[in-house]
């Protein structure tokens, strides 16, 4: 046995001290398992929990906590559907075409849903008049449908009812009325859809005693009359501006409010071409107010709606010395005089005005307004005649009269019927007589003498306020229709959303009570009828080779049906020219009312971003207000906001002044549509009532009242402007858009003459820092401010597309508007006839843009496609982007605007459907402003992707771009040679703005050529 | 003629007061119960403070809407403010910390209080950043973090380097009073019976034993952190001068502001640490300490700082004439004759004309007149940075987006809570702290420090 | 001695960190929500069952 094998058997030691036994070495290890050492231990006594559970439950609990801290805020469940409807793509829009019904012009619209809820609307590019492209009022119209004041069930003396007891109620009534032989009496706005006529057509004939009533606060009736008595037709004729040289407008704001204004836009920019080809019009604008049309006249002449007969007969007169080979009339030429009540600055232009029209006879034309006496309408239209501009008027495309306009007997001998109660029941056809009639009709208080009042309405109103009965009817996105506005198509409505209250349209309201059964209602009762009328009226005459209903299906897919409609072109009747009549003006004041550009008749009252829409000529929101020249406020001393008194033949009215540069002395212009007291709580006591200086026993026209005096009145209201207001003689100031070169201006003469004038004092700017080579895409857009007029479509559909927040007129005043692009006006020269120029501005996502430099926390910053981009959650807000951004387009969000006041009127769950869901709705304490439509961008960027093709600049189309009735707005990628946007950057009449800061800009504007002659600017 | 002998070195203390009276004297207050006045006065300071605090609270709770900012006015009387009380702080660090390089002996009466005001002064501004911003919850943005998104502060903002400017100036200011402190909180510390007290004492004096080592260590400690916070002077209101001259506003647009900001600072901090210092040496009794040969000196102090603001003034006009960019000649010409005239002309009264009676010597050393002289230099001063602010602001390149700025209630809250704010903790460091340094006073008694001359 | 305080110090600890753990992941907020949610009238939405949908660009 060796040494190993022992070691089995040996004792081991640690230590030489335990190798020996020594006794401090035993008494360790007697001592180490001593006795006693585990008496107290009781396994039974000992906590369930060892050691190894006490950790696992110590880590569960902390895993448990942290899952539990998972949204520190609940904003609420995103579920997925269960069961997806077919129509929806959840991210992708749905697009429907259908009609606006904002005005009677009737704009084809398309309506973008997202996950079947209407979000935006845009034009319908099918539509042959309007062609893709709606107004401001349009483009906001959809706030309506989310209105949260909206009408939700029927009512009936106040009280929540049912549809069923209304109907069983009012057919009773009907019956009855009938039977007692008193009149049924139905007072409608105006009527553009033949099939809604049809069904008061059929209305009155179940119910015999039916009248029905047209009466509409601003219409075209006198034009009609006019028309009607020249041409024996009261359907006129649309005009083709296109085709004019010369246009001269007397009081009429054919590029503002006037006619349908989309249309005339874009035929008169047809003739404002500077960029492929140069082709210009030459405007004349004669008015006594400062329109969107004056502002873009080449020359205005101020001349008050009073005197605009005898500026025609003026004109005849000195055509007829210059060209003496004119055929006139001789019940004419024995009235003609030289028209002298032209001051000596606006005789020159006169002069060249009686020298253009000469020579272009047949290629011109002469447009008065519609609130023109009848006398100047027959004036004007034998002037065209003697001019040979008649090739011009296109009655292919002639205004239909679906339903004339009530007379003022018919409704005087209504209103003489209600008082004497021979009326037994009154239909208000979502019209509001009570707000639009003139006081001294008396409908108001006669309507106390009418058993039954109802009032089918979206919303409360004035005159719903008197009825027995209100009734909730569908929006128009909720709601069938047609509209046969315009010879040579037809249109359809289509409703996108089920209606979202317990409403009905008003045509299946009246088609029910026809009926005569209250339980005959069924939803989609006109939708039925309609389509019986399209197949029986539109599909037979269409000679379509396919089926009824696939053309009906067409027919709502395009939006528009084509008709062969032609006219027959009638002769002049020269004896209306013995009608003419004269009236001398007086020394006293005309008052000219005009429907407001944004708030329209009234009906748009309670739509916030409307309210919001500064004034296109004053910049003016939520107010209206009596526009006055300098003059005259000199005159009776007068400063801004000062109340003055309008009295006319027993009739006042107490409103601010507003001092506006360019207004006819003798001239007061204020808009309708204000001072309504029932428009919900937005609209409700915003301005002051012009309708109160109306009358029935107008001599001149509804619209124009003469001998009116004025007086300043006591106290002021502030009048809110997104601007500030400087006299136009205020040295200070003055023409700092010019000595800026904000503003860069020429004449047509100039530019043929010198075509590089803008460029000549461009001066080399030198960086210090690198240039960023942009080698993709690099986004940019170009404005020809040729072509804007100031109608503010774009402001209006940026503000839907991007959930831009309505402030409220306090927050307006403090500078706190949140619009995103805004349309600057600067005025230059002579207070009494300025000339004006309009620029929208927005972000120019500058390359070198001085707020990136300056944000402390990096929240705003430059995409590699050349975007200034801004993001929100990383923003806390301490403005210096806003401070350093020299054009100031930078907004802020000072309170949260949804439910920062008290009613939260905004923060609802209704209108919260109405957000874009690709754009970040922004807290408070954020900075915002425009993003060229980044969601936009990446939503073409993204199908470009899916359909395996190269994104194009053409392929983006933003919001204010599109919405842009004379396509003054290019976008689109500047590193593509052949794309428009390249062209316009390289034109030599593009300049930016405040260059020389050398932020390098990349909104490219277009200077405004005006069409002088060069003794002038 | 004059009757000063500049052979000699003018004493700093009037009279030779026994080193072991000044120190009683300058704990003196610390010892005794607050009496009425003090309560009083802290209760008015309170109340400011309280309006503050009600200020703030409606602008957490509702949004900067509560102030009179809008677009194109994004920033007011928040930035005043705060341009203003930075501004106050430097004329303690002056004091401490250049004085000290220079070795002006005048400067050790009144150093601990101005370097306390400086400490007061940044706190109050510091406030201001933090509460400006739009979402202050989230005012840890300003802050470099590592964060999972790889994203940092903005390093070219000047803002941005705000944040590193005050935060070291509130750190190297508090560090350099604290150890100044250090000599006399171990004198206190000997001094007192208080047990409590003692405990403070003892602790916060970090067991000074007045040895020569910790003498030694201490001067160069001082002398070093002299030389750090120097600096801090020229740089910290350079740096607030970027936030505007580094914009392309006109009327901010300037390279004049870094000098011409530090310039106004020390002017404007000058005059606040004098207005309180009269205040506190009448009510301490300690007007042989705080001499009016200091107050004197101080007051040429101003003299020279708003000499070069009103250089400064007149060489902005003369720039933007002469360089011709119309927008700035605009902008100046908006300032003294546009819609804040008034504001401008009530700056240029008090700031280039006030100082300018300085030279006089009869007003220099009257006490009266140089603490009515110095409210309008304060006056003057914040009206400087509101018209530097709101009137380039409110009219700059584009007339369309001009736009006035008027301040709401709560901005007037704002500002005179922050007066109760500074007040409050200027007096509740007068009872808790010596005002005066005793370790730095003792040392310049006429006599104190060996000399081969006389006795 | 010491030994069981500690112990019954972690075991409460642990014990409370737990309730917290749990009644802050329970869904309360999810009832509260589901209750508060069915007390306010959300406005139905439904696409209109005969729209015609745009299918050209």
């Amino acid at each position: 046995m060796d040494d190993y094998s022992k070691l089995s058997n040996n004792k081991l030691w640690k230590s030489l001290k335990e190798f020996h036994n020594e006794d401090d070495v035993l008494k360790m290890k007697h001592d180490e398992f001593l006795d006693g050492v585990t008496d107290e231990f009781d396994s039974s006594k000992l906590s369930g929990i060892s050691r190894r559970k006490f950790f696992a439950l110590l880590s569960a609990s902390a895993a448990l906590t942290a899952t539990a801290c998972t949204n520190y805020r609940d904003k609420g469940e995103i579920i997925p559907y269960n069961k997806r409807p077919e129509e929806i793509l959840p991210g992708a829009a749905n697009y429907y075409a259908s009609t606006c019904n904002g005005c009677s012009l009737s704009c084809g619209i398309l309506i973008k849903t997202r996950e079947g809820r209407p979000i935006k609307v845009e034009g319908n590019p099918d539509h042959p008049v309007s062609r893709g492209k709606i107004c401001a009022k349009g483009q906001a119209s959809i706030l309506d449908l989310y209105d949260p004041e909206r009408l939700k069930a029927p009512y009936f003396n106040g009280k929540e009812t049912s549809w069923k007891n209304v109907d069983s109620t009012v057919i009773n009534i009907l019956n009855e009325t009938q039977k007692n032989g008193k009149q049924i009496a139905i007072v409608t706005d105006t009527i553009v859809s033949p099939t809604a006529k049809k069904v008061l057509d059929d209305f009155t004939a179940k119910y015999q005693n039916t009248k029905i009533y047209s009466y509409s606060l601003v219409n075209d009736f006198i034009r009609r009359q006019a028309w009607s008595e020249c041409y024996g037709t009261d359907e006129y004729p649309a005009v083709k501006f296109d085709d004019a040289n010369i246009i001269l407008t007397l009081d009429a704001d054919f590029l503002g409010n006037e006619g349908n204004y989309i249309e005339n836009m874009r035929k008169y920019v047809s003739k404002r071409e500077v960029v492929d080809k140069l082709n210009f019009n030459r405007l004349y604008a004669a008015e006594g107010r400062m329109s969107s049309t004056g502002m873009m006249a080449d020359y205005r002449l101020k001349v008050a709606p009073s005197q605009q007969l005898n500026f025609v007969l003026g004109i005849i007169y000195e055509l007829n010395k210059i060209n003496p080979h004119l055929q006139l009339d001789k019940s004419i030429s024995a009235r003609l005089k030289k028209f002298s009540l032209l001051d000596s600055a606006d005789g020159e232009k006169f002069k060249h005005l009686i020298k253009d029209l000469n020579d272009n006879r047949g290629k011109s034309i002469i447009y008065a307004g519609d609130s023109l006496s009848k006398d100047v309408h027959l004036a004007v239209n034998y002037l065209n005649e003697v001019l040979g501009n008649t090739i011009l008027y296109d009655y292919k495309s002639s205004f239909k009269n679906i339903v004339k306009h009530s007379t003022k007997e018919e409704i005087t001998s209504l209103i003489n019927s209600m008082n004497q109660g021979k009326v037994g029941i009154i239909i208000h056809y979502e019209s509001n007589p009570v707000y639009t009639m003139p006081k001294d009709f008396g409908y108001e208080s006669a309507l106390k003498n009418v058993k039954t009042v109802i009032s089918l309405t979206v919303s409360e109103n004035e005159s719903s306020a008197y009825a027995n009965y209100t009734l909730p009817t569908n929006h128009s996105f909720e709601a069938w229709g047609d509209a046969y506005a315009r010879e040579g198509f037809y249109s359809l409505q289509q409703p996108v959303i089920s209606p979202i209250f317990n409403s009905r349209q008003k045509e299946s309201v009246l088609l029910s009570w026809i009926s005569a059964n209250p339980n005959s209602y069924q939803e989609d009762i006109y939708h039925q009828y309609l389509m019986k009328s399209f197949n029986s009226d539109v599909f037979v005459k269409a000679n379509s080779l396919a089926d009824a209903k696939t053309f009906w299906y067409s027919a709502l897919h395009d939006g528009i049906v084509r008709k062969n409609g032609t006219r027959q072109i009638t002769r002049f009747n020269n004896i209306v020219l013995n009608n003419i009549k004269e009236i001398i003006p007086g020394n006293n004041f005309i008052v000219h009312l005009t429907e407001s550009y944004f708030v329209g008749d009234g009906r748009f009252a309670n739509n916030g971003w409307l309210q919001e829409l500064p004034h296109p000529v004053s910049k003016i929101t939520w107010d209206n207000y009596a526009s006055i020249s300098p003059i005259t406020a000199k005159q009776l001393n007068v400063q801004m906001n000062d109340f003055i008194e309008v009295s006319l033949d027993g009739r006042k009215l107490v409103l601010p002044a507003l001092i506006q540069p360019g207004v006819h002395e003798r001239t007061i212009n204020i808009e309708l549509g204000y001072g309504r007291t029932k428009a919900g709580e937005v609209g409700k006591n915003v301005g002051f009532n012009s309708v109160e200086l109306m009358t029935k026993n107008w001599v001149y026209s509804p619209f124009l009242f003469e001998n009116a005096s004025i007086r300043k009145s006591e106290g002021s209201h502030k009048l809110v402007s997104t601007q500030e207001h400087h006299s136009l003689d205020d040295t200070f100031v003055k023409d700092f858009h010019y000595s800026r070169k904000i503003i860069q201006e020429g004449t047509l003469e100039k530019y043929i003459k010198e075509p590089n004038f803008l460029n000549e004092e461009k001066e080399n700017l030198v960086s210090i820092t690198n240039e960023i080579k942009y080698t993709g895409h690099k986004w940019a857009m170009a404005i020809d401010l040729n072509k804007c007029t100031g109608c503010s479509a774009c402001i209006s559909s940026c503000n839907v597309e991007n959930n831009i927040a309505v402030v409220g007129k306090e927050q307006v005043e403090r500078g706190r508007e949140m619009q995103w692009i805004r349309i600057d006006r600067y005025y230059s020269g002579q207070p009494d006839n300025p000339i004006v120029s309009n620029q929208p501005m927005l972000c120019q996502h500058c390359d070198n843009a001085p707020c990136e430099n300056v944000c402390p926390v990096n929240a705003t910053n430059h995409s590699p496609d050349g975007l200034n981009q801004m993001v929100y959650n990383r923003c806390v807000g301490t403005r210096y982007c806003s401070n350093n951004c020299p054009y100031k387009v930078r907004r802020f969000n000072f309170f949260n605007h949804r439910d920062h006041f008290a009613d939260a009127y905004y923060d609802n769950d209704l209108t919260s459907l109405m957000y874009n869901p690709e754009v970040t709705v922004r807290s408070r304490g954020v900075m915002e402003k425009c993003t060229f439509c980044v969601q936009k961008i990446m939503e073409a960027r993204s199908n470009a992707i899916r359909d395996g093709k190269e994104l194009k600049g053409s392929d983006v189309v933003t919001a204010c771009q599109q919405a842009c009735p004379t396509n003054a707005i290019t976008f689109g990628d500047a590193n593509d040679p052949a794309s428009q946007i390249a062209k316009l950057r390289k034109h030599n009449l593009s300049y930016h703005v405040l260059e020389e800061l050398n932020v390098k800009p990349n909104v490219t504007y277009i200077a405004k050529l005006r069409n002088t002659h060069s003794e002038e600017k | 003629m004059s009757t000063v002998d500049y052979t000699r070195e003018l004493s700093v203390l009037e009279g030779k007061p026994p080193l072991r009276e000044l120190d009683d004297l300058i704990s003196k207050p610390l010892e005794t119960k607050p009496n009425r006045k003090f309560f009083i006065a802290l209760s008015i300071t309170l109340s400011m403070t309280a309006l503050l605090v009600i200020g703030l609270g409606l602008t957490f709770y509702y949004g900067i809407g509560m102030w009179g900012n809008n677009i194109p006015v994004g920033w007011a009387w928040d930035i005043t403010n705060f341009v203003f009380w930075i501004g106050i702080g430097h004329a303690g660090t002056l004091i401490s910390a250049i004085l000290f390089l220079f070795r002006q002996k005048w400067r050790t009466g009144i150093a601990r209080f101005a370097e306390g005001m400086t400490i007061f002064a940044v706190m109050t501004a510091g406030l201001f950043p933090l509460i400006h911003v739009g979402r202050p919850w989230l005012a840890g943005y300003l802050f470099p973090y590592p964060s999972q998104n790889s994203i940092w502060v903005n390093f070219t903002s000047p803002l941005l380097w705000d944040v590193f400017a005050v935060s070291t100036y509130l750190t190297v200011s508090l560090i350099f009073w604290y150890v100044g402190l250090i000599p006399d909180l171990a004198t206190l510390r000997e001094k007192t019976t208080n047990k409590i007290k003692k405990i403070i004492y003892s602790v916060t004096s970090l067991g000074w034993r007045f040895s020569n080592r910790h003498w030694q260590h201490y001067e160069m400690v001082y002398l070093i952190l002299a030389g750090f916070a120097t600096p801090l002077v020229l740089s910290v209101h350079t740096i607030v001068s970027f936030d505007f001259a580094v914009s392309v506003i006109p009327g901010w647009h300037s390279t004049i502001f870094p000098p011409y900001f530090v310039a106004g600072a020390v002017f404007s901090g000058f005059a606040m640490v004098q207005n309180v210092l009269i205040i506190v040496r009448k009510i301490f009794n300690y007007e042989h300490i705080i001499t009016v040969d200091t107050l004197e000196k101080m007051n040429k102090v101003m003299l020279l700082t708003g000499s070069m603001v009103g250089y400064a003034y007149a060489m902005e006009f003369f720039i933007a004439w002469y360089g011709g960019v119309e927008a700035e000649r605009f902008t100046f010409l908006n300032r003294a004759l546009g819609p804040y005239a008034w504001a401008y002309w009530i700056m240029v009264t008090c700031n280039v004309v006030s100082p300018q009676l300085f030279w006089i010597k009869k007003i220099r050393r009257s006490i009266k007149t140089m603490f009515v002289i110095a409210i309008f230099v304060n006056i003057g001063m914040w009206f400087e940075r509101f018209v530097i602010i709101v009137s380039s602001l409110s009219r700059d390149f584009l007339p369309s987006s001009w736009h006035h700025y008027t301040p709401t209630y709560v901005d007037g809250m704002i500002l005179i809570g922050s007066f109760g704010f500074f007040f409050t903790w200027i007096l509740l460091f007068a009872k808790a702290l010596p005002v005066v340094s005793m370790a730095e006073v003792k040392a310049v008694v006429e006599g104190s420090q060996p000399s081969h001359k006389d006795h | 001695m010491e030994n069981i305080d500690r112990k019954n110090f972690f075991k409460t600890i642990g014990k409370g960190a737990l309730i917290v753990a749990l009644s802050s992941a329970l869904p309360i907020k999810f009832f509260s929500k589901a209750a508060h949610l069915s007390r306010q009238s959300n406005p139905k939405i439904k696409i209109h069952p005969s729209a015609v949908k745009r299918n050209k660009a």
